[in-house]
Parts: structure tokens; C-alpha cells; sequence
């Protein structure tokens, strides 16, 4: 059981809440599967992803990096028990998607990047390490199911 | 993953963009290092101070980005220019070639809140491949 003080929690809320979905989604994203390019596995149905401009100019990329972050939002707003909220995308992820589960944590780091980008030096030690608490909280979770 | 000469260029752009705050860059990236992943502490118990910004953190960060200025100018042959520093990781410092993932991690981190418009994915990829280029060449004379 994840233990979350007071503080984390507001982190979370805060920063969370600050965040434009339709901007810092489709950033992760597109970055992720330029700096990790083998990640582009899963997109071959999204067209061109041939190389950094394409891939920041796909509309579906773009799209999808929106649907993800919003993901993110149950665990949010459930931080006590992310791991049984997660526990049907894991399974989804393990049987469907068929993603290898480091591929997570390369997101999430993607995701940490674009938000001190964005939080400048507003992302302290401190918020950076309630972030990827958070983060590797919900990692973990999405990797739970598989077997 | 070697480095393309694309890479290269890209790595010494971006150096040249932000070698001047090099010391700003590695107190913080050493500082946050330190609080975001605890079981680094381990390597500094014979610091009085660990807290963020504190003397001893802000000279050893700037000691490590001397290095990685070393390592900017020696990016031909990563391998054979870092060898000393190899060395002495191994042999005298003996810090578990894990935690270069780790600082590699968190100096990503502050040069992308420091400098959001030059750190683009494609800098990024260029960099993240060097700082992994510079772990290898340190874990050269481990065993």
C-alpha cells in the first residue's frame, strides 16, 4: 500500500492541474518515440514517422499523447488504490497492446522531462521527486497484470 | 548506439549553448540527485551537508561537469579520453555503474528547465545517447 503525505498529494493536484493536456500530451509523446525510437513499434498504423519533424507533426501521435495523459487522470484522482484502477489497462496493455513494460518507465520519463520544462524552476528536487514517486506508482501498476 | 556524426555536432550545439551555466547545472543536477533517489546519499556520507546547494554539493558538481566537458572534447574516442576517469571510478570511487543512469537522468532534467527551447527531441536524443556513451566509457575499467 503507497503512502502519500499531504504534501505529495497537493503536488500531484498541482501540478496536474496546471497542465494543458493538449499541449504537454502530444510532447511527451512525440518525444518519447524520438529519443526511443524503438518505441515507434506500436505505431504502425499512425503513417509517418520517418523522422523528428514528422513525428511532431502527426496528427495521430499528437492524439494518442492526448488519450494517454488523460490516463493519468484516474490516477490522480485515486491516488489510495491506483493499482486496482489500473488493473484492466494492465491487462489491456499486456494482452492487446502486447507493450514491454519498460517502455513505461521510458515515457514517464519523457513526461518528466516536458513538465520541468514547462515548471522551469518551479520543479524542485522536491516536485521532482513526488513526480516520479507518482509515476513509477502508476508504472508499476500498469505492469502488474502481466505474466 | 554509437554516436552518429549528426549526434555529434547536435552534442557540441547544445554545449556551446549552455557550457557557461555548466556549474549551475551540475549543483543542480547533483542536488536533486541526491533527494530524488535517496540511495545515492551512500556515496557521500562523509559530507557534512547533503542539503540542496550546500558547499560540498556544489564543488563536486561542478567537478563532475568538468567532466563532461572532457568528455564533449574527447566525443571521437569516448573510450580512450575518459580512460583515467575510468580508472578511478573503478578502482578508488567504486560507484555502481547504475547510478551514471541515474545522474544522466537528473542533468536532463535541469538542462531542459533551464534551456526548454535548445533542449529539443532532438538534442535530447543526441545527448541522452552521449551521456550513455560517457557511462559505458566510465564502466570501461570495472572488470
Amino acid at each position: 500500500m503507497v503512502e502519500w503525505t499531504d504534501q505529495e498529494r497537493a503536488t500531484i493536484s498541482s501540478i496536474f492541474g496546471s497542465l494543458d493536456y493538449d499541449d504537454i500530451g502530444p510532447k511527451a509523446l512525440s518525444r518519447c518515440l524520438i529519443v526511443y525510437p524503438w518505441t515507434q513499434r506500436h505505431f504502425g498504423s499512425f503513417g509517418n514517422l520517418y523522422n523528428a519533424e514528422a513525428i511532431i507533426g502527426n496528427q495521430k501521435v499528437a492524439a494518442h499523447g492526448i488519450k494517454v495523459l488523460h490516463g493519468l487522470d484516474r490516477a490522480v484522482k485515486n491516488m489510495d488504490n491506483i493499482k486496482e484502477i489500473y488493473a484492466e489497462l494492465s491487462i489491456l496493455h499486456s494482452e492487446k497492446l502486447h507493450v514491454d513494460p519498460d517502455n513505461f518507465k521510458l515515457l514517464a520519463d519523457c513526461l518528466t522531462i516536458v513538465v520541468a520544462a514547462k515548471m522551469g524552476s518551479g520543479f524542485n528536487p522536491g516536485t521532482q521527486a513526488t513526480f516520479q514517486k507518482f509515476l513509477a506508482v502508476v508504472v508499476s501498476a500498469l505492469g502488474k497484470q502481466y505474466h | 548506439m554509437s554516436l552518429s556524426d549528426k549526434d555529434k555536432a547536435a552534442v557540441k550545439l547544445l554545449w556551446s549553448k549552455i557550457s557557461k551555466s555548466s556549474d549551475a547545472i551540475g549543483n543542480d543536477a547533483l542536488s536533486r540527485m541526491i533527494v530524488v533517489y535517496p540511495q545515492t546519499k551512500t556515496y557521500f556520507a562523509h559530507w557534512p551537508d547533503l542539503s540542496p546547494g550546500s558547499p560540498h554539493v556544489k564543488a563536486h558538481g561542478k567537478t563532475v561537469m568538468g567532466g563532461i566537458a572532457l568528455a564533449v572534447s574527447k566525443i571521437d574516442d569516448l573510450r580512450a579520453g575518459l580512460l583515467d576517469l575510468s580508472e578511478q571510478h573503478a578502482y578508488k570511487l567504486r560507484v555502481d555503474p547504475a547510478n551514471f543512469k541515474i545522474l544522466s537522468h537528473c542533468i536532463l532534467v535541469v538542462i531542459s528547465m533551464m534551456f526548454p527551447k535548445e533542449f529539443t527531441p532532438e538534442a535530447h536524443v543526441s545527448l541522452d545517447k552521449f551521456l550513455s556513451g560517457v557511462s559505458l566509457a566510465l564502466s570501461e575499467r570495472y572488470r
